[in-house]
């Protein structure tokens, strides 16, 4: 803190406003502290991909070996992944009008979007962590092996995995805030997305026009990239086409976040917020 | 019926049953071809019943402790745990509608009505699956209730009738499978209604899948009844009065 010397030596006490990178981080820190403890973390980061791994692997009538694998871990880590996004993204938001604390997020002198950033992003980050150690565990068991020639690029996909994750579930969770029927929403959004985003289910298993759609979604181009990483040469074109679905999905979703509040606040119902 | 509205219902949730039933069925293509899609087919239309049998179940005993009646029911005449069964009984048929009503759409977009259709005079089996879906589901919600842990034991339930239930996973490849899964709803059912479609008896599966079902009721029973004894005797836990 800081402020203006009233001559006696005393000092006027002006809080300092913290600035968005701080608000980001302390936010996202919060969610995951939050969400380290949550049962939902359990059951969508362990639960489900195990269930998941398991319904793709052993009933196959052959056994997975070398760049398959790469390619099935990758598609059960985006699929799982995505439904948790879709989950908490929408239960933050939701959490945060239920606790009455978005209204005072967006009466702060911290714009709420950037707390509501950062508390997605903490929490997706995690959804990844536990995911990828559930499937490593579930791997394990299995025997699976997936080959990786090129780290540094499966490293970075996984990193675009979080920055994408973090832009759907800040969308999705801003759609489905204003209804009542959110979670029921979210529900009935997040397995078209395992059956159109080419993870546990190949794009060549659609029909064309299907495939169309499937690349309107991130996941399929994050698949391509990340199964690339298995045996080369590395699909940076699906990277750009990552970036560039991520990057709709952020601008929707500030843009949708930022009509919503400036509806409540010239509608008068910021309070139920 | 009044408390869900038809439209949000339908809507969302017999959308969401749908979606996974395809993609169950799709991901048995993946497995293994056109004979894997049929078998996960099989499976896929009666794991359609759990998100009411085994999921939606839940909000059943969860409303009198949520809305505060619970003490009224506690100081009833009968004993809690049968009003919950009587008030199950929708949830129950609901599951069993939605099977057939996403066995109906998946079966036509993945030309497999005719599988549907040997399935048909199964359906006792069907039945006998919810019944069993909707004892566990009444007991997996009961230690649960009042606490933050409601969704993770219906959720884990159904992840473990998913990868136990011979629904996806061809049963007679793993012992602790089979075994765990002998317990477990819609494993005596989906095998009945397999050897059903390959012209052979199924009444000794039906049999089965009864026995499954009044074994988790019974489980139910006295759960509810000692929490309900807990309840009036400590004054604590969340069903005291």
């Amino acid at each position: 803190m800081s402020g203006p010397d009233l001559g006696d030596g005393a000092q006027r006490l002006v809080p300092r406003r913290p600035s968005a990178p701080d608000a980001v981080v302390a936010s996202a820190a919060m969610q995951v502290r939050q969400n380290l403890v949550h049962p939902m973390t359990f059951a969508a980061g362990v639960l489900n991909p195990l269930m998941f791994l398991a319904i793709v692997v052993v009933p196959r009538e052959e056994r997975l070996a070398g760049a398959d694998v790469t390619a099935v871990l990758s598609g059960v880590t985006l699929a799982t992944f995505w439904a948790a996004c879709v989950w908490g993204g929408v239960g933050i938001l939701r959490r945060e009008r239920w606790s009455g604390t978005f209204y005072r997020s967006v009466t702060a002198v911290q714009d709420a979007r950037w707390v509501l950033l950062g508390k997605v992003a903490g929490a997706t980050a995690l959804n990844l962590v536990v995911v990828l150690a559930s499937l490593a565990a579930g791997s394990l068991v299995l025997g699976l092996r997936p080959e990786v020639e090129h780290p540094a690029a499966l490293l970075l996909g996984f990193a675009a995995t979080v920055v994408s994750g973090t832009a759907a579930a800040q969308l999705v969770g801003s759609l489905l805030v204003v209804t009542r029927y959110g979670v029921a929403l979210s529900n009935a959004i997040s397995t078209p997305v395992m059956l159109l985003g080419g993870t546990i289910l190949p794009l060549t298993f659609l029909v064309p026009p299907a495939r169309w759609l499937s690349r309107t979604i991130s996941l399929s181009w994050l698949q391509d990239f990340l199964a690339s990483a298995a045996t080369g040469p590395v699909a940076w074109w699906a990277l750009g086409g990552a970036a560039v679905t991520t990057t709709v999905y952020a601008v929707l979703g500030w843009r949708l976040l930022t009509t919503m509040v400036d509806r409540a606040r010239r509608e008068a119902t910021l309070d139920l917020f | 019926m009044r408390e869900n509205p038809w439209r949000p219902v339908v809507v969302t949730s017999q959308f969401r049953i749908v979606a996974e039933c395809l993609l169950f069925t799709l991901l048995g293509v993946v497995a293994g071809g056109r004979a894997g899609g049929d078998y996960s087919f099989v499976g896929a239309v009666f794991l359609a019943s759990t998100y009411y049998t085994v999921s939606m179940i839940s909000d059943v005993p969860m409303r009198d402790r949520m809305e505060g009646t619970y003490p009224q029911l506690s100081r009833a005449g009968r004993p809690p745990y049968l009003t919950f069964v009587v008030r199950s009984l929708p949830v129950v048929g609901a599951g069993a509608v939605a099977a057939v009503v996403a066995g109906v759409v998946v079966g036509a977009v993945t030309g497999r009505l005719d599988i549907l259709v040997a399935m048909a005079p199964g359906v006792p089996l069907l039945v006998a699956a919810c019944v069993s879906g909707g004892a566990v589901g009444l007991f997996v919600i009961a230690p649960a209730i009042g606490t933050r842990y409601d969704a993770l034991t219906y959720n884990t339930m159904t992840a473990l009738i998913v990868v136990f239930s011979g629904a996806l996973i061809p049963t007679g490849r793993h012992g602790v499978l089979d075994a765990l899964g002998g317990v477990l709803p819609l494993h005596h059912a989906i095998a009945g209604s397999r050897a059903a479609m390959d012209g052979q008896p199924w009444g000794a599966y039906l049999l089965a899948e009864m026995a499954v079902a009044a074994g988790w009721a019974l489980v139910a029973a006295f759960t509810y009844h000692a929490m309900d004894r807990r309840g009036r005797t400590t004054g604590r836990g969340a069903f005291s009065s």
